[in-house]
């Protein structure tokens, strides 16, 4: 399941969604924002995305971690919009029978979501404002 | 042919706008139309070919995509989601 939300991302509320009975195994990563970045300390950040695109690109990595790996449940969720210090940015949820399918696959989307889905954060920090410089290395 | 550019992030602050049609020729590139639109809108000039990518219709491209009327064109500047 992949989806773009502008509402709170609760963790348990999207754990919850990857348990599954016959799998033993469920790894889940959580980007939070921080109050720091560059130096600066950071007030709030706001995500922007062309969210069409961001879509198809969260459901392309579902799919390739459903055949890189023996994967049951995904769960990407990328939150856009203005977020204050500790809300969840990005959660990623994959469940599978044995821990090492999840914890690579887990590990590989996050690396994907950043190296792909078109997504820009601009932080906001002591009344100004500016966009998060993007990492050219992601470019493939 | 008629081509749709799409700003987004800095782009669409820098530019003012979130999207456009422009003119281009029938065969160009995308290096040619980022090449075009530049010389109308500041995006930054053909060194920022080196750090933009770009999207046609949804799907990231190279450079030497060739673009078809109607295409969407998205500028994507150095992404930093999740």
């Amino acid at each position: 399941m992949a989806e773009l939300t502008r509402n709170p991302i609760d963790p348990g509320s999207v754990i919850e969604k990857a348990v599954v009975a016959d799998c033993g195994a469920v790894a889940a990563f959580f980007g939070v924002v921080r109050d720091e970045n560059d130096g600066e300390c950071v007030d709030e950040m706001e995500y922007h995305g062309f969210e069409e695109m961001a879509l198809d690109e969260l459901n392309a990595i579902e799919n390739d971690m459903k055949s890189k790996w023996a994967v049951r449940e995904v769960v990407l969720t990328h939150r856009l919009g203005r977020l204050k210090v500790r809300e969840v940015s990005v959660a990623i949820v994959v469940s599978s029978p044995h821990r090492k399918e999840a914890l690579e696959a887990c590990a590989w989307a996050i690396e994907r979501v950043k190296a792909r889905v078109p997504i820009w954060k601009k932080e906001f920090y002591q009344g100004r404002e500016r966009w998060v410089e993007g990492n050219p290395a992601s470019l493939e | 042919m008629r081509v749709t550019a799409l700003y987004f992030a800095m782009m669409r602050e820098k530019t003012g706008l979130d999207r456009e049609e422009f003119e281009l020729s029938e065969g160009a590139t995308v290096r040619e139309a980022f090449l075009k639109l530049n010389e109308i809108r500041n995006l930054g000039g053909a060194g920022s070919l080196e750090i933009l990518r770009f999207a046609v219709n949804r799907t990231f491209s190279p450079l030497d995509a060739i673009l078809s009327d109607g295409d969407e064109l998205a500028i994507v500047p150095p992404i930093s989601g999740g």
